[in-house]
C-alpha cells in the first residue's frame, strides 16, 4: 500500500535496542496515538436504521470503511444504542444479499440464481405491465417496512394504480393504540378509525417523578433518540417508576424500579381496579376534570349517548372552529356546559326533560365510577396476582405525583384480543390525573412538515382495508394504513378481490406476525413475490425475485421530520460509503422500474427531475414545503446545505398536548365509542363489549377459554432486548451484537424457577415448545429457570432466535437455526373490532427434548 | 592406602550433577519474572534475541526467550527426574535424609553435635548426612514438589481456575526463595574445606575412606559395619 | 493532563448495552488503523478479548420478591494497579491521566498480571494480555472514553476526577435522599491496600454492593504473600551471605588457634 505506519518505522533497528540497553530501563508504554492518527477519520451524518426510529447519528469513515457511530449531538436528545454501535457488524456482514437473485426452485426452498440487474427489474416490470394491460393494478400490493426510496416509494405504486399500500403496523402500534388513544383524545378520522399514531405523544421523563411502566418499558423497548435519553435523565433526577410485566426486566433499570409481576393477559383487571382505586380515594382534581374533561357529561344511560349537545362557534386561535356542546348539572339546574363552565357537577344522578318526557341521567364520571365499583384491588388481586396492597400503593404514588407522573401507552402492544381496552384505559387514567400536558406528565411529539416530493392522481379504487371497514362487521377499526394481516386474509378470500403480486420491502411477514402457517399459505397463492432487502428472512425464501437493497450507510434519503420526540426534529441520512456488491439505493430501483412500466410522458412528469438532479431534487421539494413549526422556530431551521452537511435541528419544548376531540375536552367518556358501542349492540354484535367507552372487564381469547393453565402449559410472553429488533434482521448475524446477547442468554426462554423445577427442567435443557391448537409445529429452545418471570408466563427476548420457520438461516454463518419465535407457532386470529394482532394471546406447552 | 567406600552411586552423581545445570538455567531463567531486580538478565539475554528477531522490546524478547529456556529446562529436567525419582522409591526407607534416630532429643542433640564440628571444631558423630543435611534434603524434596506441580499448573493453567493458577504462582514463588536460600547455605557448605573429600567423592570418585569415615561419620561407620560392607 | 476518571451509574442505566458494542467496536476500529486488519474482517470474529466491558447477570430472592442485577465487569483502573506492579516486562504502564494500559507489543503472555488481578479482569488470548486500556488513544486527544461518549443515559460519564468525583457524590446524595437507601461512591476513597483507590468508580446503593460484585476488600492472598515472601527472601538471603562469610571467618581463625594449639600440644 505504500504506506508507512509508525509501527513499521518504529521496529526500524537496532537504534532503539541499543537505546533500551544503555540507558535506563524504563517502562515501554503503548503507542501513542496522536490527533494526526484521528484526523484521518471523516465523519458523515446519518440517521440509524438499525430498527425503525432512525436516531440522528455520526458515523465514521476510516480507510474506505465505516467504523464507527456515535450519537449526533445536535439535538439535546442526542443518543444511540448498542444496535448503532453494532451498525458495521451489519453493514458488514458477509452474508448479505448483494446481487439480484431469481427463485430456482420451490417457493420456500430458499434456491436462487444470480441475476443480472436488468434481467431482475425486466422481470419484474413485466410483469407488473401485463396486469396493469389487464386492468387490475389493484391485485399488486406494495409492503413497505424499511423502505429506501423514502417519498417515491408510495407515490410509484399509487401512480402505478394500486390502492393498497399495506404498513405492517397491524401488528405493533397501528391498531388498538390510536383508538385507545384517539378515542379519548381525539384525532382525524380516517372512515371509522380515529386518533393519532403511535409517536403522537411522549412521557417527559426528565421531570417526572412516578411512572408505570405497563405495556413497554422504555429501556428493553429502546428508542434512544429521545426516549432512552429522556428516561435516563429521569432515573438521574431521582423519577421513581413501577414496572408492571409478567418478567423483571433489567433494562427498566434495576434502581428506583419496584416490580409489579402481573399475571399475563391481565392488564386490564390491573388498570380497572386502579382506576377503582382512584375514584374511590378521590385521587383527582375536581376542577381539573371540571375544565378539560367531559367528566360532568350528562349520559343517557339508555343509549349511553350524552342526553343533548349542540354545535357552538369558538374562536380558537383567531380562527372560528366549531365545537359540540354538551349537557351538564349545577348544583341548581342543567344545562349547556357552554352556560356553566366551571361549577358543574361531576357525579349524580339528574333528571332532563325533553320534549316533555323526564330522562334521569348521569354524568359520564359517575357512570364511570359504578361501572368499575366492583373492580377492588381485592378484586384486581384475584385476577392479576398482585397484591391489593400494591394496586393500593401504585394508585397513591401517582396521587402524590400528579400531573408529575405517567402510565406508559404501550408499543408493539398489540398482544391480546383485550388489547384496546388496556390503551383505553391508560389514557383514561391518565386523562382523570391531568397528567397531559403536564410537566413531568405526558406531552404532544413535535414534527416537521416537509414539502410533497410527488403529485400522483387520487385512485377511484378502495384499498382493501377501506373496503373491510365498510363491509366487514369485524372489522369497524381497523385502520386504513397498517393492515397486512387483513391483507393476507384478502389474499386467500380472494375477497374484495384477488390479490396476485406482492412487494416487499424489508417486511418480513412471516417472521413479524402471527400465523405463520396461513401466511406462508397466502404467499403460495401470489402469482409473484418480490423482496427487497439487503438481508435474508423468512418470507425472502418465499420470493420469485430478490432485489438487494442498500443499507441506510450506503445511500442517500430524504429528509425526515418524523420522530417520537417533544422537539420537532429536521435531519437527513447521508450515503456513508458505496454499497456492497450489486446491491442499490431504493430511489435507483423505483427509478429503473419507473423507465420500464411508466410511458415516456408519465415517467418525464413524475420522475424527470430525478433522473436529471438526483436526490437533490427530492430534497429541495421537501425543504421548501417545511411547515408544522412556529415561525419564531422556522427562522432557526438550517440551510438545506448545513443539513445535507450532517446537522440536525431540533425546535423547542411546548408544554402542550392536541385534544382533536368534537367536544374540545379530553373525552374520558369517549362519544365516538359510546356512538359505535351503541350501533354495535343494537346489531347484537358478539364484540360490543370491546368498543364500551365505560371501563368494563375485556379478557385476552385465552382467559375466556380457562381461566387455570395446565401444569405444562404457559402463555409465551415477549419483551424486546435492546440489543435485538422486531422483524428487521439487521441484529441478528450481527457478531458484535451476538457475542453480547449470549452473555445474557438472550437466546433461551425463561420460566418460573419453581414451575420449571416441578416439571423437572434445569437451567440449559433443551425443550420442545408446541401450540395444542397447532401441535405439528414443535420448536426447540434452551430453557433458562428463572426467579424474575411469573407462574404463568413463559418468556422470550422478541426476534432474537430464528425459529420454527428457520430455513433462512441455511444462508447465515452466525445466526442460527432453531430456538422460539412466537409468531411462527401461533394461530391465525385477529383481535375484536380492530383487526390487530394478538401476538400473545394463546397458550403452549413444553416438553423435554 | 585405606579401603575405600561408594557412598554416592554413579547415578546419584549423574543426577546430582546434572541437576546442577538445570537449577543454574531455571534460576536465571525464572529471577526475572520473579523479580525486577533480575531485569539485566533478561536485558543481557535480550540484545542479541532482540536484533536477530528484529523485536524493539529487549526485556521482553529477552523475557520471552528465557522463558522458552525456563519451560525447556524444565521438561527436560521432569524427564531426568521420573526415573531417579523410581531409583530413589525403591530404597525409600533405606534414604540418608531421614534421621538415625527419632525424637526431640535427638533431633538436639544432632545440632549439638553440628555445633560441635561447625563451630568447635571438634569431632563429632555424624551419620552419613548430619542433622543439617537431613533437614535439607528434606526440605528441597517438599520445595521441588511444590515447585514443579505449581509449575505445570502455571504451564497448563487454562484448565484451571484463575484462583488456583494465583495460588500456583505463589507457591512457586515461595518455593524457589525457600529452595534458593537452602541453596546458598549448600554451596558455602559443600565448597567449605572441612567438605573437601565430600565435595571431591560427589563430583570425581563417589569414594570416601574407609578411616574418613569412621573419623567424620562414625554412626554412618556403624551402620556399615553392621551391613557387613567393613570389617 | 489532569486525574482521568470514569463513572458508572448503577441507577440511570438501562442495561442497553450500547457501552459494551461502543467498546467492541472502537477496538476493532483500533485492530484496522494499527494492524490493517479492516473492520469487515474483524467484525466477522467475536474477538472475545476486545470486548473490554461485560455484563454479569445473576438472579437474587424468591419470586415474587425476586430481582436481576447486571454487574459490570470491567478494568477498574486501580492507582495501586497489582497488575501494573506485578508485570515482569513493564508491559503494563500508567498513562498520563492515570490509565493502566497493557502494551501488547511487550506483554508476554506471563499471566502475572493475571492472577494478580482481584477483580479478575485481565485475559489472555494467543499469549498477549487484553483488558480495558481506557480508551487513552481517545483521553489523550480529548475525546471521551468510547462506553461513556456512546451510553445514551449518562450512567456512564467520564473527565477530570474532580468533575467526576463532585457529580458522582452529588447523585448518590440524591438518591440517598429519594430512596432512603444509603448510595455510595465506590472506589472513590481507598478500596483496600492492594489496589487503593479507583479511577473507574461506580455509584451503588451501598446493601447492592455484594450482588454487583463490586469487593470492598479485593485480595490476592497468594500473590501479597509473594511479595512479602520476597522482601523477606532478599533480607535472607544477605542474611545467609553474611553468616557464611562470618563463620568462614570466624572458622579459619579458629582452625589457626587449633592448630597451634596442636603443634604446642605436640612440642
Amino acid at each position: 500500500m505504500g504506506k508507512t505506519t509508525r509501527r513499521q518505522f518504529l521496529k526500524g533497528g537496532t537504534a532503539t535496542v541499543a537505546g533500551a540497553v544503555l540507558g535506563v530501563p524504563s517502562p515501554v508504554s503503548a503507542k501513542t496515538i496522536t490527533t494526526a492518527d484521528f484526523s484521518r477519520e471523516k465523519k458523515v451524518g446519518v440517521l440509524c436504521r438499525m430498527c425503525a426510529q432512525k436516531c440522528p447519528a455520526v458515523a465514521t469513515v476510516l480507510d474506505e470503511r465505516v467504523v464507527r457511530l456515535e450519537p449526533n449531538m445536535g439535538t439535546p436528545y442526542g443518543a444511540i444504542c448498542g444496535r448503532a454501535a453494532g451498525a458495521i457488524g451489519a453493514l458488514y456482514d458477509a452474508d448479505r444479499i448483494i446481487t439480484p437473485l431469481i427463485r430456482d426452485g420451490k417457493r420456500g426452498d430458499g434456491k436462487f440464481r444470480k441475476a443480472s440487474w436488468s434481467e431482475a427489474l425486466d422481470m419484474v416490470a413485466d410483469k407488473m405491465k401485463a396486469l396493469k394491460e389487464q386492468n387490475d393494478a389493484k391485485s399488486v400490493a406494495y409492503l413497505p417496512r424499511f423502505s429506501s426510496a423514502g417519498g417515491m416509494d408510495k407515490g410509484f405504486f399509487k401512480l402505478y394504480g394500486t390502492p393498497n399500500i399495506v404498513g405492517y403496523g397491524d401488528t405493533c402500534f397501528g391498531s388498538s393504540l390510536p383508538i385507545g388513544y384517539g378515542s379519548v383524545m381525539g384525532g382525524t378520522n380516517l372512515s371509522a378509525v380515529t386518533g393519532p399514531g403511535t409517536s403522537a405523544v411522549s412521557a417527559d421523563h426528565e421531570f417526572a417523578k412516578y411512572g408505570v411502566l405497563i405495556q413497554r418499558n422504555v429501556g428493553g423497548a429502546l428508542v434512544c433518540h429521545p426516549w432512552g435519553k429522556t428516561y435516563g435523565a429521569g432515573k438521574k433526577n431521582g423519577m421513581k417508576v413501577v414496572v408492571v410485566d409478567p418478567r423483571k426486566p433489567s433494562e427498566a433499570g434495576e434502581s428506583l424500579t419496584d416490580w409489579a409481576p402481573i399475571k399475563p393477559g391481565t392488564d386490564v383487571a390491573f388498570l380497572l381496579s386502579l382506576m377503582n382505586e382512584i375514584f374511590t380515594k378521590k385521587y383527582y382534581d375536581e376542577k381539573h376534570l371540571v375544565q378539560k374533561t367531559n367528566a360532568d357529561m350528562l349520559i343517557n344511560p339508555k343509549t349511553g349517548l350524552p342526553i343533548l349537545t349542540q354545535t357552538i362557534k369558538k374562536m380558537k386561535k383567531g380562527k372560528e372552529v366549531k365545537v359540540s356542546d354538551y349537557y351538564v348539572a349545577t348544583s341548581s339546574s342543567v344545562g349547556f356546559k357552554s352556560d356553566n363552565q366551571n361549577n358543574t357537577k361531576l357525579l349524580g344522578e339528574y333528571d332532563v326533560d325533553i320534549d316533555g318526557v323526564t330522562i334521569k341521567c348521569k354524568t359520564a364520571l359517575q357512570l364511570m365510577v359504578d361501572s368499575c365499583k366492583e373492580n377492588t384491588p381485592e378484586w384486581g388481586e384475584k385476577e392479576t396476582t398482585l397484591k391489593a396492597s400494591q394496586i393500593r400503593e401504585i394508585a397513591k404514588n401517582l396521587n402524590d405525583a400528579k400531573p408529575a407522573c405517567f402510565l406508559e401507552r404501550g408499543y408493539r402492544s398489540e398482544r391480546y384480543a383485550s388489547s384496546l381496552r388496556e390503551k383505553l384505559l391508560i389514557t383514561q387514567i391518565n386523562a382523570i390525573l391531568g397528567v397531559y400536558g403536564a410537566k413531568g406528565g405526558v406531552i404532544s411529539n413535535g414534527k416537521v412538515k416537509l414539502g410533497k416530493t410527488m403529485h400522483v392522481p387520487k385512485l377511484t379504487e378502495p384499498s382493501i382495508a377501506k373496503w373491510l371497514v365498510k363491509n366487514d362487521v369485524n372489522k369497524p377499526f381497523i385502520n386504513m394504513k397498517f393492515y397486512r394481516r387483513s391483507w393476507i386474509e384478502a389474499v386467500l378470500n380472494e375477497k374484495p378481490y384477488k390479490q396476485r403480486f406482492g412487494f416487499f420491502w424489508g417486511q418480513n411477514i412471516i417472521g413479524g406476525s402471527i400465523g405463520s402457517t396461513k401466511i406462508i399459505e397466502a404467499l403460495n397463492k401470489l402469482e409473484m413475490i418480490v423482496c427487497v432487502s439487503p438481508y435474508w428472512n423468512e418470507t425472502t425464501m418465499f420470493a420469485d425475485v430478490i432485489l438487494p437493497d442498500a443499507t441506510f450507510l450506503e445511500r442517500d434519503e430524504c429528509l425526515n421530520g418524523k420522530w417520537k420526540s417533544p422537539l420537532a426534529t429536521l435531519g437527513v441520512n447521508r450515503k456513508v460509503v458505496e454499497p456492497a456488491g450489486e446491491s442499490k439505493n431504493g430511489y435507483w430501483i423505483v427509478n429503473e422500474l419507473a423507465k420500464r412500466i411508466f410511458s415516456a410522458d408519465v415517467y418525464e412528469k413524475h420522475f424527470g427531475d430525478y433522473n436529471k438532479e438526483g436526490m437533490m431534487s427530492i430534497w429541495k421539494k421537501q425543504y421548501a414545503g417545511i411547515s408544522g413549526v412556529t415561525s419564531k422556530e422556522k427562522q432557526t431551521i438550517p440551510y438545506l446545505e448545513e443539513l445535507l452537511d450532517g446537522r440536525v435541528w431540533a425546535g423547542d419544548k411546548h408544554y402542550k398536548i392536541k385534544v382533536k376531540t368534537k367536544t374540545g375536552k379530553w373525552e374520558i367518556y369517549s362519544t365516538i365509542l359510546a356512538e359505535k358501542y351503541k350501533e354495535l349492540k343494537d346489531s347484537k354484535h358478539k364484540d360490543a363489549e370491546y368498543a364500551n367507552p365505560l371501563p368494563v372487564y375485556n379478557k385476552p381469547f385465552f382467559l375466556q377459554e380457562k381461566d387455570k393453565l395446565d401444569a405444562d402449559e404457559f402463555v409465551p410472553i415477549t419483551g424486546f432486548h435492546p440489543l435485538g429488533t422486531f422483524s428487521g434482521q439487521q441484529t441478528k448475524n450481527n457478531m458484535l451484537l451476538k457475542s453480547i446477547l449470549e452473555e445474557n442468554n438472550a437466546d433461551c426462554i425463561f420460566i418460573n424457577k419453581k414451575r420449571g423445577e416441578n416439571l423437572g427442567f434445569k437451567n440449559g435443557d433443551k425443550i420442545k415448545i408446541f401450540n395444542p391448537k397447532l401441535p405439528e409445529l414443535v420448536s426447540i429452545a434452551k430453557v433458562m429457570l428463572s426467579q424474575t418471570v411469573q407462574e404463568d408466563a413463559m418468556f422470550s427476548y422478541y426476534g432474537i432466535t430464528a425459529g420454527y420457520f428457520s430455513g433462512f438461516t441455511k444462508h447465515l454463518r452466525h445466526h442460527k437455526a432453531g430456538g422460539f419465535n412466537p409468531n411462527h407457532l401461533a394461530t391465525f386470529l385477529f383481535n375484536p373490532l380492530t383487526a390487530g394482532n394478538p401476538s400473545q394471546d394463546f397458550t403452549v406447552k413444553i416438553r423435554k427434548a | 592406602m585405606s579401603k575405600k567406600i561408594t557412598v554416592y552411586s554413579n547415578v546419584e552423581r549423574f543426577f546430582h550433577n546434572h541437576l546442577l545445570h538445570f537449577i543454574f538455567f531455571l534460576t536465571i531463567s525464572g529471577l526475572p519474572i520473579l523479580s525486577h531486580t533480575f531485569d539485566f538478565i533478561a536485558y543481557g539475554v535480550g540484545i542479541p534475541v532482540a536484533v536477530l528477531t528484529n523485536n524493539q522490546e529487549v526485556l521482553s524478547a529477552g523475557m520471552s526467550f528465557l522463558r522458552f529456556i525456563h519451560y525447556a529446562s524444565a521438561f527436560i529436567l521432569t524427564l531426568l527426574s521420573i526415573p531417579f525419582t523410581f531409583l530413589m522409591l525403591r530404597k525409600f526407607t533405606k534414604l540418608s535424609m531421614f534421621p538415625d534416630k527419632w525424637g526431640i532429643k535427638a533431633t538436639i542433640d544432632g545440632f549439638k553435635e553440628m555445633w560441635k564440628f561447625y563451630i568447635n571444631q571438634d569431632h563429632a558423630s555424624f551419620g552419613k548426612m548430619n542433622i543439617g543435611q537431613k533437614l535439607f534434603a528434606q526440605s528441597v524434596v517438599i520445595c521441588m514438589l511444590v515447585i514443579t506441580i505449581s509449575g505445570y499448573v502455571l504451564i497448563f493453567r487454562d484448565s484451571f481456575s484463575v484462583e488456583l493458577a494465583s495460588y500456583a504462582r505463589g507457591a512457586h514463588a515461595i518455593s524457589f526463595i525457600v529452595l534458593g536460600l537452602l541453596l546458598i547455605i549448600h554451596i558455602y557448605l559443600a565448597t567449605h574445606p572441612v567438605n573437601k573429600n565430600a565435595y571431591k567423592a560427589m563430583f570425581k570418585t563417589g569414594e570416601l575412606d574407609e578411616e574418613f569415615i569412621k573419623d567424620h561419620h562414625s554412626i554412618y561407620y556403624e551402620k556399615l559395619k553392621k551391613e557387613g560392607k567393613v570389617k | 493532563m489532569s486525574i482521568n476518571m470514569k463513572c458508572y451509574d448503577t441507577t440511570p442505566c438501562i442495561r442497553c448495552f450500547a457501552c459494551m458494542v461502543g467498546c467492541s467496536t472502537e477496538n476493532r476500529l483500533r485492530l484496522q488503523r494499527e494492524n490493517h486488519f479492516g473492520v469487515e474482517k474483524s467484525v466477522q470474529n467475536k474477538l472475545e478479548q476486545h470486548n473490554h466491558l461485560k455484563p454479569m447477570r445473576k438472579e437474587f430472592g424468591i419470586f415474587p420478591n425476586s430481582r436481576q442485577v447486571t454487574a459490570f465487569h470491567h478494568c477498574n483502573h486501580c492507582d495501586n494497579a497489582p497488575c501494573l506492579n506485578i508485570c515482569p516486562v513493564d508491559a503494563i504502564t500508567r498513562r498520563v491521566g492515570s490509565i493502566v494500559v497493557i502494551n501488547q507489543d511487550v506483554c508476554i503472555g506471563c499471566s502475572s498480571c493475571v492472577d494478580a488481578c482481584p477483580f479478575d479482569v485481565p485475559v489472555v488470548t494467543n499469549g498477549k494480555a487484553f483488558k480495558c486500556h481506557g480508551c487513552y488513544d481517545r483521553v489523550e486527544n480529548g475525546l471521551k472514553p468510547s462506553c461513556a461518549n456512546i451510553c445514551p443515559t449518562e450512567a456512564m460519564f467520564s473527565g477530570t476526577s474532580e468533575d467526576v468525583l463532585s457529580e458522582a457524590y452529588k447523585r448518590a446524595k440524591l438518591y440517598t435522599e429519594v430512596t432512603g437507601k444509603e448510595h455510595v461512591v465506590y472506589g472513590a476513597e481507598q478500596v483496600n491496600e492492594y489496589v487503593g483507590k479507583l479511577h473507574w468508580i461506580t455509584i451503588i446503593p451501598k446493601e447492592d454492593l455484594e450482588a454487583y460484585a463490586l469487593d470492598t476488600n479485593p485480595t490476592r492472598g497468594a500473590i501479597q504473600v509473594r511479595e512479602a515472601v520476597k522482601t523477606g527472601g532478599a533480607a535472607a538471603a544477605v542474611a545467609i551471605v553474611i553468616g557464611s562469610v562470618g563463620h568462614l571467618i570466624y572458622w579459619l581463625g579458629k582452625r589457626k588457634e587449633k592448630i597451634k594449639q596442636k603443634e604446642q600440644d605436640h612440642e
